[in-house]
């Protein structure tokens, strides 16, 4: 039994982020921050050849939005939008350095905004110029405790987390793969992103102290 | 039955058994995948999110972006391995400069309170808002007193009473034209003296109304209205000729 609307999207999320910091409260544009910075700043990175720039271009991209914000309609995602302004900072810098882009913009935005599909681009791309080796590696040891516990993780756990994450499926569509309500889906999620978050946690908090 | 005790036990080890009252977590693992009442319960304390809070958003979209990387050199970043606080910390200081610099002219305003603090900072001749002396009356009764001064000096030339002669061929432009007027210039166009009252005049076409002016104009310049217009003449066409005589 299902008392719950069917409707679940991240674009719900960002949407009332979005209004929340138009608004005026910048706690609502610093989630978004938090949750898109990482996404941000590997855009940028495979744009620039100097790492350097990465976050200054990333912060610019940022401060830009914020200023903005009263002119997003809504007619697309945020992170769409967010996108579009990433890739036109990071253009502003290269044409005021005077420096080629490690890669066409044309390919760049064929890619659009997904991850999965920026999974294939840094796959073609190799080992991206924008990583430090100490990066390289605090990332890999990182995705390595993710997996193990991944693979740790019960078998409806894992389930319901792959669906959401990789697959992207909304609750009710889980629910429906799964065969279980929604509410079950809700906390097998939750369950399995506090059991790899637990994983992760001493290995931020250590390469916290670091600057990368 | 709760379906979710059925699934507890299944947690193979207690590492990975989170904590059972951990509800705020639960609730932002919910929000951040858009679950409506979730959105809606954190959208009334959003404002007072604890740090616990961000912590589970940031660590739960940091196993997002892992996960749908696939592999490690696909969500490598210069700053993946950023703490929350760092996450935090960098995303405070994003709004405070975007609230400290200027505010471009192009940017939409809003009532909101976050751009109010921008609108603040934007040059008064751009932001509209009120003067420093807005609130004093007497400057309003003085900017009234010049504008009416202002009116009644261009009304007060406009009419002329400014004392001063005008220019005499302003004057003739200006003056109706009727025999004193004309007389008074010295009486260089003789057939402006005449009567300016329309006469009935006997033509071969009946009797018509003409201007007294006209028919003395048309005698006067008689060599440029002498002949037809049309010099073969067309038997359709009524040939045009200022002589009286041919009319």
């Amino acid at each position: 039994m299902n008392p719950l609307p069917a409707k679940y999207t991240t674009t719900d999320t960002d949407a009332m982020l979005v209004q929340r910091a138009t608004a005026g409260e910048a706690r609502a544009f610093e989630l978004l921050v938090i949750k898109y910075q990482r996404r941000v700043e590997r855009l940028i990175g495979r744009m620039v050849r100097d790492v350097d720039l990465v976050p200054d271009i990333a912060q610019e991209t940022f401060i830009r939005a914020y200023r903005a914000l009263p002119q997003f309609r809504g007619d697309a995602q945020f992170y769409t939008w967010l996108y579009r302004i990433a890739v036109n900072t990071a253009k502003k810098h290269l044409m005021d350095l005077k420096r080629d882009p490690v890669m066409t913009l044309s390919s760049l935005e064929s890619d659009d905004d997904d991850e999965t599909s920026g999974n294939g681009l840094a796959q073609r791309l190799g080992a991206t110029d924008d990583e430090t080796p100490e990066a390289v590696l605090a990332s890999k040891e990182i995705a390595q405790a993710v997996n193990e516990a991944m693979d740790a993780l019960p078998e409806e756990l894992r389930q319901a987390i792959t669906l959401r994450e990789i697959e992207g499926l909304s609750y009710d569509d889980i629910a429906q793969a799964l065969d279980c309500p929604i509410g079950t889906v809700r906390s097998r999620i939750f369950r399995a992103r506090e059991a790899i978050s637990n994983r992760i946690k001493p290995m931020l908090d250590r390469q916290a102290g670091k600057r990368w | 039955m709760n379906p979710d005790q059925t699934n507890r036990p299944s947690i193979s080890t207690d590492e990975l058994q989170p904590p059972v009252s951990d509800a705020a977590a639960a609730m932002v693992s919910a929000w951040m995948d858009g679950d409506e009442l979730a959105v809606a319960s954190v959208a009334d304390r959003l404002g007072n999110l604890s740090d616990a809070d961000i912590d589970s958003w940031h660590s739960y979209h940091l196993i997002g972006d892992v996960l749908r990387a696939g592999s490690p050199a696909g969500f490598l970043c210069s700053d993946v391995a950023r703490s929350s606080a760092r996450a935090q910390a960098y995303a405070r200081s994003i709004v405070q400069q975007a609230s400290a610099a200027p505010l471009t002219a192009a940017s939409p305003v809003t009532g909101a309170a976050g751009v109010t603090l921008i609108e603040a900072d934007r040059s008064p001749n751009l932001s509209g808002a009120p003067a420093a002396n807005d609130s004093v009356f007497r400057w309003k009764m003085v900017a009234g007193f010049a504008s009416v001064a202002a009116v009644a000096a261009v009304a007060w030339s406009v009419v002329g009473g400014n004392g001063l002669l005008p220019d005499q061929g302003a004057v003739l432009a200006a003056a109706p034209v009727n025999r004193g007027s004309v007389q008074s210039v010295g009486g260089t166009t003789q057939f402006l003296a005449s009567a300016p009252e329309p006469v009935w005049v006997s033509t071969p076409q009946g009797v018509v109304l003409r201007d007294p002016r006209m028919e003395e104009l048309m005698r006067t310049h008689r060599q440029s209205g002498g002949g037809p217009a049309l010099q073969v003449p067309a038997g359709f066409l009524r040939a045009a000729t200022h002589d009286a005589v041919q009319r």
